[in-house]
């Protein structure tokens, strides 16, 4: 279609919106002049604008929202390298932290597997984002603070540490510790969620 | 954001078609009919066909139905006004809407 032809289209289709639908018929008769076939383009166009443009919404929102709902959830069992899921921690808009063991039987070691939604964010921005929270974790070696024992990308990203340095085992620990423990944890856990809960745009 | 969801419906459709290895939940809230995922696919394609024709009309339905983006921020993005988005919108919708029901958009 020429670039003329449609704007015609969308200047008779603007003024015919704004009509009852009365009146319609003769705006068209008049606008189209003897061209039957621009007549009967916007006469579809214009039905189609009667019927309601809630499809897109309707059908976009169906499928984001299950896109939302847990379909990547790992399961408990689930195998991650060298461990092996117990259950879900938590979860966010970026994705979930789930409570793993050794599952090799090597040694008894807990930790924290976060996964990222691969499809929450653009690849390029995700391995940005999980550069820099690796490039914190190793620069806070503390034994309340998380360490980073292995990270790679599968299917989704993963990006693991400690366990000894969830939040909760923050909560558990005695006052007697001293301000430095926490202070330390805090800034690990708030540069973390500063990490974590960026709203970023999503191309 | 549009391509996540397009080929999130791609492969979910073509699991639905693939047997009964996809589990089901009894949570209604939760079921996506197999209209949803081709609905979705067939947007996909219109949008594409008007983005040849008019890719300014095809943004504009991309930054708000896809994207989130309210009107005052599409109307930004795209450099306009919110009037003319508003026009644009319109028309892209009444064309969409063409092109999924009828056989030659």
């Amino acid at each position: 279609m020429n670039g003329d032809r449609w704007r015609k289209i969308q200047e008779i289709f603007d003024a015919a919106v704004q009509l009852d639908s009365s009146e319609q018929g003769r705006f068209l008769q008049q606008a189209c002049g003897g061209d039957p076939e621009l007549r009967k383009e916007l006469e579809t166009l214009l039905r189609s604008d009667a019927s309601g443009g809630g499809f897109l919404a309707n059908a976009v929102g169906k499928v984001a929202q299950h896109l939302l709902q847990s379909e990547d959830h790992l399961p408990a069992q689930t195998r991650v390298g060298a461990y092996r899921v117990l259950r879900l921690l938590g979860q966010g808009g970026m994705g979930a932290v789930y409570l793993a063991e050794r599952a090799d039987g090597q040694f008894e070691r807990q930790v924290a597997i976060k996964v990222v939604r691969s499809e929450a964010v653009h690849r390029s921005q995700l391995l940005t984002r999980l550069q820099a929270e690796r490039r914190i974790l190793a620069n806070l070696d503390h034994p309340h603070i998380a360490r980073l024992l292995d990270g790679g990308a599968t299917k989704t990203a993963i990006l693991t540490w400690s366990w000894s340095t969830w939040m909760e085992s923050v909560w558990t620990s005695t006052a007697g510790r001293g301000v430095c423990r926490w202070t330390s944890a805090f800034i690990f856990s708030a540069r973390f969620a500063a990490l974590s809960n960026t709203p970023m745009p999503i191309s | 954001m549009r391509q996540v969801l397009v080929d999130l419906a791609r492969t979910r459709s073509a699991n639905k078609r693939g047997g009964d290895f996809t589990r089901v939940t009894l949570d209604e809230g939760l079921i996506m009919g197999r209209g949803d995922l081709e609905e979705l696919i067939e947007i996909d394609r219109a949008l594409s066909k008007l983005a040849a024709i008019d890719a300014r009309k095809s943004e504009a339905v991309e930054l708000i139905y896809f994207g989130g983006l309210s009107y005052e921020e599409a109307a930004e993005t795209m450099q306009i006004s919110e009037a003319t988005l508003d026009r644009e919108l319109r028309f892209a919708k009444a064309w969409l809407h063409r092109a999924l029901t009828s056989a030659s958009p």
